[in-house]
């Protein structure tokens, strides 16, 4: 490889790509045209590209990322009492769960921080998608839980409860 | 940001995430979490991003999700491994993505040219499915990740020569096609 091929070979994926500002790419074109190894590196380059660029689009599964029901409500205008109500103690405890800057609880004797409807609203969508995320650990953790038992112990148990050897997985023996 | 304005991005970008996720990282399940993460991000900081620049802000989003993610499960295999039958949290194994369950179907080229990027570290993987899979320029790239232009064409070069043989195999296929059909 001489030195323009070093010079040159970082732009093939932008000249296969139609990104080159035209003087470049005529530079590249030129310096194709008399060069076998560089044609041969764009041909590679070219057959990556078709690789990945045709590669399909993978449906996600329903309901993936959509907005838990909670969340999708538009936020309410909250009546806050200056005092504080039942209401503005349920808007902390929400906060503090979300884990809201601000949401210190109050200490003996100080008055509670008061919260924004819009803050309150923030705090419930958080926590509200932040159950649809525990409730997906929950799900796998289950599953898996599940293929342990009766993928692995309980043939174990069985086949140990009948003195033979374990089974495998694929329903041989192991 | 409001609901309808989230959802209708959600329903945009949502495949394309997805599917980047998976081919980056060949797991489902972990291709799922990224992209649950990805759009929790965007409904909690959306009204800081550009409405015109979603997709390189997701695409930022998701490479370092993917990063993060690959980062766990080594942590995960590490403290675990794989054999372990009492670990709650198996790591599933790294089926082929032509698999029916991943709900894609590749052809012979595509699944041995991705077969061969898994051997990449997982940044670069990401770098070029944002250039050659989502169609982002590599300028875009660059100003999605942060990086130089030049410091993104070494690296998709340097890819590209990592795969130098399965795309040379690639072309011997072809031309041996030719000569069984000619």
């Amino acid at each position: 490889m001489n030195e323009r091929c070093a010079d040159l070979e970082l732009e093939l994926t932008g000249f296969a790509a139609g990104e080159l500002e035209p003087a470049l790419a005529d530079r590249v074109a030129r310096h194709l045209a008399a060069c076998a190894a560089c044609r041969a590196e764009l041909e590679r380059e070219l057959r990556l590209r078709g690789a990945l660029r045709t590669l399909p689009l993978a449906a996600a599964p329903a309901g993936l990322g959509a907005l838990p029901p909670a969340a999708a409500r538009p936020p309410r205008r909250l009546p806050l009492p200056p005092s504080l109500g039942g209401l503005a103690a349920a808007a902390v405890l929400v906060a503090l769960l979300a884990g809201l800057p601000g949401g210190r609880p109050a200490g003996p004797g100080e008055t509670p921080a008061a919260f924004t409807a819009d803050q309150v609203a923030a705090a419930r969508r958080d926590a509200a998608w932040t159950l649809v995320l525990a409730a997906r650990i929950l799900e796998r953790t289950e599953r898996n839980a599940l293929a342990d038992v009766f993928g692995q112990r309980l043939p174990r148990a069985v086949a140990e409860s009948l003195g033979g050897p374990a089974p495998t997985p694929e329903g041989g023996q192991g | 940001m409001d609901a309808a304005t989230y959802t209708s991005l959600l329903a945009e970008h949502r495949d394309r995430v997805f599917s980047r996720a998976l081919y980056v990282l060949r797991d489902r399940e972990d291709a799922e979490d990224v992209t649950q993460e990805a759009f929790l991000r965007l409904w909690r900081q959306g009204d800081e991003v550009d409405p015109g620049k979603v997709a390189g802000w997701l695409a930022r989003v998701v490479h370092n999700l993917c990063i993060d993610q690959t980062r766990r499960r080594k942590v995960v295999r590490t403290r675990f491994g794989q054999a372990d039958p009492d670990a709650v949290e198996l790591l599933p194994a790294s089926g082929p993505l032509g698999d029916p369950e991943w709900a894609v179907r590749l052809d012979q080229r595509q699944q041995r040219v991705l077969d061969a990027l898994a051997t990449l570290p997982v940044e670069t993987r990401s770098v070029m499915m944002m250039h050659y899979f989502q169609g982002m320029r590599l300028q875009d790239v660059a100003a999605a990740l942060g990086k130089t232009e030049s410091a993104v064409k070494v690296q998709v070069h340097r890819a590209r020569r990592s795969l130098r043989a399965v795309l040379a195999d690639d072309g011997d296929h072809d031309s041996l096609a030719r000569r069984r059909t000619g």
